[in-house]
């Protein structure tokens, strides 16, 4: 076996060593195919939480289908057309995805663009051809040919055994093709090179545990920024599984109590448990927004 | 537009190209004034932010830009901002129909936009104003643009973010439609839209999009334009070197501004020509003296400027 499966197949051992005790009251029976909606998933946002504030909780406002939601998936198919016929433009690979709209996207996507009209169809088209078209100028035509785009749903999913819980991730595209390779590099597209280190950690994590595989490294592109490269190594995946562990401990916590202690912030301004944690009230009390520096009241 | 782009596709270009040894340190340059002015800032104010309006907005008056910090809310100059921002993306993706209402409304729908709400919530006059104009603009588009080469790879609304000085000050734009350029053979051109009349204090606005994009990407766009839908007015810019410097200047006049506010210094009232749409102008009075002298012109200003 290849140093890359090696790693791959230790690193899964430690996760399943590092969050099992953490998660014994999501414990499900081997083989036991448990409903979706009891699954967990340990996601970048749900460790970028848990890494702000252990107490922290996603804030309760539901998910809608618009064209700003879909434009990743959306410019990922767009992206694949792109690649597999050279000198076709995002638009007419819109008109062509949009066509087969069923074959590459989920039902409840589908049916979305089913109920658009003109304009709205517009609208999609303009958010997933500026998607498609800052990836490919970033790729180049060279290598936009040898790259495989991620499907519009596509996830890096590691079950954990025996558990209702999944640490979950994404990768844009993978580079080279193939199943597990060696030299694996993973390119993460994000809005602000803020996030990178924390994106490239998770995905990384997650493409490990996924396929068994440790990849080569992480390019996290920002396309309104530029990117930057993060090589994998064993203590950025250590890392990033003890940030998993964490977001599995608040997790649980939620759950099951105790309640964790809250850590106030920035983040407070964006949790579900404002206005009922004192802690973080008292930091928005005295912490007014400023504006690109500036403060509103003089 | 037509024939601009024509030109332009067709190899023709506007002005010379600009020596990229001399752009590379006029960049340097910029980079480190405002690496210069920042690096004093308190690191819990950071990171500052500089896009266009709050540059103009700083120059013109600083209690003005405090006052209106925060405000919420849209207004009808806005929604016709954004109608047009709309109807310049049906236009380029897939052509404008002849019920300019229903594929407005459609594109707002797709994009759950707060619009939909304040269109419902205003006044019959102002809807019928604001519907108005989004049937002139579709009709200018129509006439000045024709159709998009789907071959200029068309991208609505495309975001730059600079950070600069490690990220304490973070410069941004949004072009409302970027032609060409990386992804395709052809030059990279950046246009704004907007929903009044010629007026040139836009030009300003594009020579900064033009020194962002440079900042962004290492080398000027090679024509920034603006179309105006109120008059059907097209201002190309020709990207020079002195074109970049003067943004360049500019920026760091205002830049110099916001750090000294956000420093504690109390914001000077100048009066300037939007003194009328001023939020603080009820307790102004340097504000309040200029709109009460220059009413007249304040008029024929509102009449050419707002929209």
């Amino acid at each position: 076996m290849t140093d890359h499966l090696t790693r791959g197949a230790t690193f899964q051992r430690a996760a399943a060593g590092a969050l099992a005790p953490i998660t014994v009251q999501l414990h499900r029976g081997d083989g036991v195919k448990s409903p979706w909606e009891q699954w967990i998933n340990l996601d970048v946002r749900a460790v970028e939480r848990a890494a702000a504030c252990a107490h922290a909780i996603e804030p309760d406002e539901g998910y809608i289908e618009s064209a700003a939601n879909a434009r990743r998936r959306v410019g990922l198919a767009l992206l694949a057309c792109i690649r597999d016929d050279p000198g076709l433009d995002p638009l007419s690979a819109f008109d062509r995805v949009f066509s087969e709209r069923s074959d590459w996207f989920s039902r409840p996507l589908t049916d979305w663009l089913d109920t658009l009209g003109s304009g709205g169809r517009g609208a999609v088209a303009a958010e997933a051809c500026a998607y498609a078209a800052g990836v490919a100028a970033w790729l180049g035509s060279n290598r936009l040919a040898a790259v495989r785009f991620s499907g519009p749903s596509e996830h890096l999913d590691w079950e954990l055994p025996s558990r209702t819980v999944r640490v979950r991730g994404r990768c844009d595209a993978m580079i080279p093709r193939g199943v597990r390779p060696a030299d694996r590099r993973l390119l993460v597209v994000v809005g602000s090179l803020d996030q990178a280190d924390g994106a490239a950690g998770q995905a990384a994590l997650a493409y490990t545990l996924a396929r068994g595989s440790v990849p080569l490294r992480v390019t996290v592109l920002a396309p309104a920024t530029g990117s930057v490269v993060i090589d994998v190594d064993d203590d950025r995946l250590e890392e990033a599984l003890g940030r998993v562990a964490d977001a599995a401990r608040s997790v649980v916590a939620a759950r099951f109590g105790p309640e964790a202690e809250p850590s106030a912030g920035r983040w407070c301004r964006r949790c579900g448990r404002a206005g009922e944690c004192h802690q973080g009230d008292a930091w928005l009390a005295t912490n007014p927004v400023r504006f690109g520096g500036l403060l509103p009241s003089r | 537009m037509r024939s601009l782009l024509a030109d332009l596709g067709g190899g023709t270009s506007p002005c010379a190209p600009v020596d990229p040894d001399a752009v590379g340190e006029l960049l340097v340059w910029f980079r480190a004034e405002c690496e210069a002015l920042v690096s004093g800032c308190d690191p819990a104010v950071l990171p500052l932010r500089l896009p266009k309006g709050r540059i103009s907005d700083l120059l013109a008056c600083e209690r003005g830009t405090v006052a209106a910090l925060g405000e919420a809310g849209l207004t009808e100059p806005l929604v016709r901002g954004r109608l047009t921002d709309v109807l310049v993306a049906q236009h380029v993706t897939f052509g404008i129909g002849t019920d300019v209402e229903l594929e407005v409304h459609d594109a707002l729908a797709a994009a759950a936009s707060d619009v939909i709400d304040w269109l419902e919530q205003v006044s019959e006059p102002v809807r019928a104003g604001v519907w108005a104009h989004a049937r002139a603009t579709a009709a200018g588009l129509v006439r000045d643009w024709g159709p998009i080469e789907r071959s200029w790879w068309p991208r609505l609304q495309e975001r730059l973010t600079v950070p600069v000085a490690d990220g304490a000050l973070v410069l941004s734009a949004q072009f409302d439609l970027v032609l060409g350029g990386a992804p395709t053979d052809r030059p990279w051109v950046v246009l704004e839209a907007k929903s009044g009349s010629v007026a040139d204090r836009h030009r300003t606005d594009l020579y900064w999009y033009a020194l962002v994009a440079t900042l962004r990407h290492g080398h000027p766009p090679s024509l920034c334009a603006t179309w105006f839908a109120g008059d059907g007015g097209l201002v190309p810019v020709p990207v020079s070197l002195g074109a970049l410097e003067a943004a360049g200047q500019r920026g760091l006049a205002a830049l110099a501004r916001l750090v000294e506010l956000v420093e504690d210094r109390p914001p000077d009232a100048r009066p300037h020509a939007g003194c009328a749409w001023c939020p603080a102008l009820d307790r102004c009075e340097p504000g309040l003296a200029r709109t009460g002298a220059d009413q007249g012109v304040t008029e024929l200003i509102d009449a050419g400027t707002r929209w």
